[in-house]
């Protein structure tokens, strides 16, 4: 019987995860006091579709919480009790103890029992003293009574109710040789750590060269860290979530009472550190490993390594993003219809190999397409005709595909935004501050990939905001600002782009502490005069913070230098605009797709390159008088009050040109890094919408090269990265 | 009488000055003085490889003695677990890192 069922566990944590998210998302909207009931009773639904579901499963502990719960909930729908701030408060830790729930259940690990019973207490008290005084003094006996029975149920929480101990995080650590060169440091990770529980720290020398070998910009060290706290598995992820693609990690959680390797050889001499490698498995007093991981596993922070004793690794790891953040197929703006089960719902779920083979098929499609153009335009005779018109049909037909095809990758960025709420609301009651969000554009739409990159360098934006930006209440009355802080995320198109903005009326970049910080650290000269864009660079420096005290929030120095490249990576930039006492704003422009680029195809020789149209300024022709020869610096032309250098395409691609004189080609004028170049060119031909052709994945990286793609006539076209090109461009010129 | 190495801001930034400076140190002789009171900034890098400095000069069995140590650094080698490699003041040995 059970292995019946155990086919329909992945579909169960699938619709419970999606359904905790509509169910975060209506407690969100809940309006203390007056709620709607529509929405009161979609939570409702939430909490007893999953109690179904778990009691069916046999999930015991799950079923047993959710119960609780929903009688909460059923008070509350009823009218039978009012919504508090209290009582809202705690209906959101019940989200976060069921999805912690669910995880454990799915990996297959001990639930955090103690956490649950606690939180299940408290519900009841509620409940208890909601429904009168004549109910009141039995509940606490119920529910002490359901607390320890709820613990003995889960299979795997024998070990779990062994007193109030605090429960161990045994980590391994070992950084990849960039982790310190992307501005992460140790230091920083270790001391939010510190700030969960207890921690012990014991470095391992071992791999450490003699002084005079070491690639001193590279990590050596590995660590074996323990942690002493009852916190969350997502708590202690965040710690290294920065540095999560740089090092491998293991994460296991040794339940309370059992005592561990680590901790045993933690005074130990740090250079003779073998000890470390001890496995924590057999320990006496059967030490509680939920997860067996006999070596690191790289950057699988949620991951569970291989167990000998569970099979399930394969379905835990299918579904590795299970109670994070990721975006969820299901519709966020409205909760209730995605309580309201599967059935209701008029989607389905496709793997995204399969859209991409189909936008990469379609592609293929548009240059054959083109190819036939190409050839109808030769054909003579009265069949010509009809068939031109038949072409022109298909033309018409196939950028409709197109762009139909590249819808379905495209998702509002709600996905992204829908995390935020929760987030500024904890951060906000943390630090002590009043602060409302406003989102708006939410509706706007931008590709997956895109997407999904985009949401940790937002919440780094945000989180800066919140605890660097707006001020604490009583600054801000001082300031004659309404106690209340705002942030605004707000996403729009604007040209062929997507523009995403966080803005804030908190205190703004304060220039003169920033250049200050700057200048203690010699990274700008005692005299030197800043354009406020230029002490707005500062700030993407690694490691740069002038937070006057580090906190868990920010403050590390660790993070505007990656939310830049991040963003760069996608081809997009970020701008600052900042006004002290106003507030700031940062715009991440982004491109729509990263498959497709509009661009200007211009000619060189016989060939033809393709420069991206958010690249060009603009195009000229050049008279022989406005140029200018600098010595060992190449050729200059005056643009607009500057003077910008002229890259001949022909020579650094080493071509034979059509045209070698200035005014016989064209200049476009064309920027990438806050620079701009003049490129000489033969003529332009024409702007189209290509395909984007990796060569990474068909050749590999060439400088000044983005991609390349196939043009109508069947021949291959480069396209040309502007920022790798005017580097090459400034190397070569200094090498002449 | 041997001059102290006074240290300001090992960080990554300022490595490979460092790295040079302490292999010309190696190479002298007797024990050695490290003033670090100046320091107010110290990253991983900077750490890692003083403590491959302090374990190559013991290996070559010569002493170190700290003069003065900021509070940055005492923070950050703790934070590293890197106190005892380090010899710093506090550990009275190697082999008895506090926490």
């Amino acid at each position: 019987m059970d292995l019946d069922l155990a086919q329909f566990h992945s579909s169960f944590f699938e619709e419970s995860f999606e359904a905790l998210d509509g169910m975060e998302a209506a407690l969100l909207g809940l309006d203390v006091g007056a709620p709607d009931p529509e929405r009161v009773n979609s939570i409702f639904r939430v909490a007893h579709s999953i109690k179904g579901g778990a009691g069916m499963f046999g999930f015991k502990d799950v079923a047993s919480f959710t119960h609780t719960l929903e009688t909460l909930l059923d008070e509350l729908r009823s009218g039978r009790m009012a919504v508090t701030r209290d009582i809202s408060d705690k209906l959101l830790l019940s989200v976060d103890v069921m999805r912690a729930m669910l995880t454990s259940v799915q990996r297959k690990e001990a639930v955090d029992m103690q956490k649950v019973a606690d939180l299940q207490f408290d519900l009841e008290m509620i409940v208890a003293q909601g429904a009168g005084g004549a109910a009141a003094p039995a509940a606490p006996a119920t529910a002490a009574a359901t607390a320890p029975a709820a613990a003995g149920n889960g299979a795997a929480a024998a070990g779990a109710n062994g007193g109030s101990n605090a429960a161990r995080w045994a980590i391994e650590f070992r950084a990849l040789p960039e982790l310190l060169l992307r501005g992460n440091d140790p230091i920083a990770i270790f001391s939010s750590l510190a700030e969960l529980g207890k921690l012990t720290v014991v470095a391992n020398m071992q791999a450490v060269p003699r002084l005079r070998s070491i690639d001193a910009e590279r990590c050596y060290l590995t660590w074996t860290l323990e942690l002493e706290s009852d916190c969350a598995r997502d708590q202690v992820d965040a710690a290294f979530e920065w540095a999560a693609v740089d090092c491998e990690l293991t994460i296991k959680r040794v339940e309370a009472g059992a005592s561990s390797a680590p901790a045993a050889v933690a005074p130990a001499a740090v250079v003779e550190a073998p000890v470390v490698a001890a496995p924590p498995v057999q320990v006496a007093a059967a030490p509680k490993v939920v997860e067996a991981a006999p070596k690191p596993v790289e950057a699988a922070v949620a991951a569970p390594a291989p167990a000998a004793a569970s099979a399930s690794t394969a379905q835990a790891a299918a579904t590795p993003a299970a109670a994070g953040p990721a975006p969820k197929p299901a519709d966020a703006k409205e909760p209730a219809k995605a309580a309201a089960a599967g059935g209701e719902h008029s989607s389905i779920r496709v793997s995204i190999e399969k859209i991409d083979e189909l936008i990469n098929t379609v592609g293929e499609l548009v240059i054959t397409q083109a190819m036939l153009s190409e050839l109808g335009r030769k054909l003579d005779g009265s069949v010509a005709e009809q068939f031109r018109s038949g072409l022109n049909q298909l033309e018409r037909n196939m950028r409709e595909l197109q762009e139909s095809v590249m819808r379905v990758r495209m998702l509002p960025i709600s996905f992204t935004f829908s995390r935020f709420p929760r987030m500024v609301r904890d951060l906000a009651q943390r630090l002590g501050k009043q602060i409302e969000l406003k989102m708006t554009g939410e509706q706007t739409e931008l590709d997956k990939t895109v997407l999904e990159k985009i949401g940790d360098p937002l919440v780094h934006l945000v989180r800066n905001s919140i605890d660097h930006g707006i001020e604490a209440p009583d600054v801000r009355v001082k300031a004659g600002k309404s106690p209340t802080g705002i942030v605004h995320l707000d996403a729009c198109h604007r040209g062929g782009h997507i523009a995403v903005e966080i803005r804030d009326d908190g205190n703004g970049l304060d220039k003169s502490r920033i250049l200050a910080k700057a200048r203690s650290r010699g990274l700008v000269g005692q005299n030197d005069v800043l354009t406020d864009e230029q002490v707005h660079e500062l700030i993407f420096m690694p490691g740069f913070s002038t937070a006057e005290k580090t906190t868990d929030v920010s403050g590390r120095g660790v993070g505007m230098d990656v939310v830049r490249r991040n963003v760069k990576e996608l081809g997009g930039k970020i701008e600052i605009a900042s006004e002290l006492g106003k507030g700031s704003r940062f715009i991440i422009t982004l491109p729509l797709t990263l498959a497709i680029v509009d661009g200007q195809s211009v000619s060189v020789g016989s060939e033809t390159y393709i420069v991206p149209l958010t690249s060009i300024v603009e195009s000229l022709q050049l008279q022989p008088q406005s140029v200018n020869r600098l010595s060992g610096r190449g050729e200059v032309f005056s643009f607009r009050g500057d003077y910008l250098p002229i890259v001949r395409l022909h020579e650094l691609f080493g071509i034979e040109p059509r045209a070698t004189a200035l005014h016989e080609g064209l200049i476009v004028v064309a920027e990438g890094d806050g620079r701009r170049i003049g490129l000489f060119v033969d003529e332009l031909l024409g702007q189209q919408q290509v395909v984007i052709k990796s060569m990474e994945a068909n050749y590999g990286p060439v400088d000044g090269v983005a991609g390349a793609t196939i043009l109508g006539d069947g021949s291959v076209a480069l396209i040309l990265d502007l920022s790798g090109l005017i580097r090459v461009a400034a190397g070569t010129a200094r090498a002449a | 009488m041997s001059i102290a190495l006074v240290l300001t801001s090992p960080t990554i930034r300022t490595i490979t000055s460092l790295q040079t400076e302490l292999a010309e140190r190696l190479d002298e002789s007797g024990p050695l003085q490290i003033d670090a009171t100046a320091v107010d900034r110290v990253d991983t890098a900077g750490l890692q490889l003083l403590a491959a400095f302090v374990r190559d000069l013991r290996a070559e069995a010569r002493t170190v003695e700290w003069v003065g140590c900021s509070d940055a650094l005492q923070k950050a080698a703790q934070a590293l677990g890197l106190h005892s490699a380090l010899c710093l003041p506090g550990t009275a040995a190697p082999g008895s890192d506090k926490n």
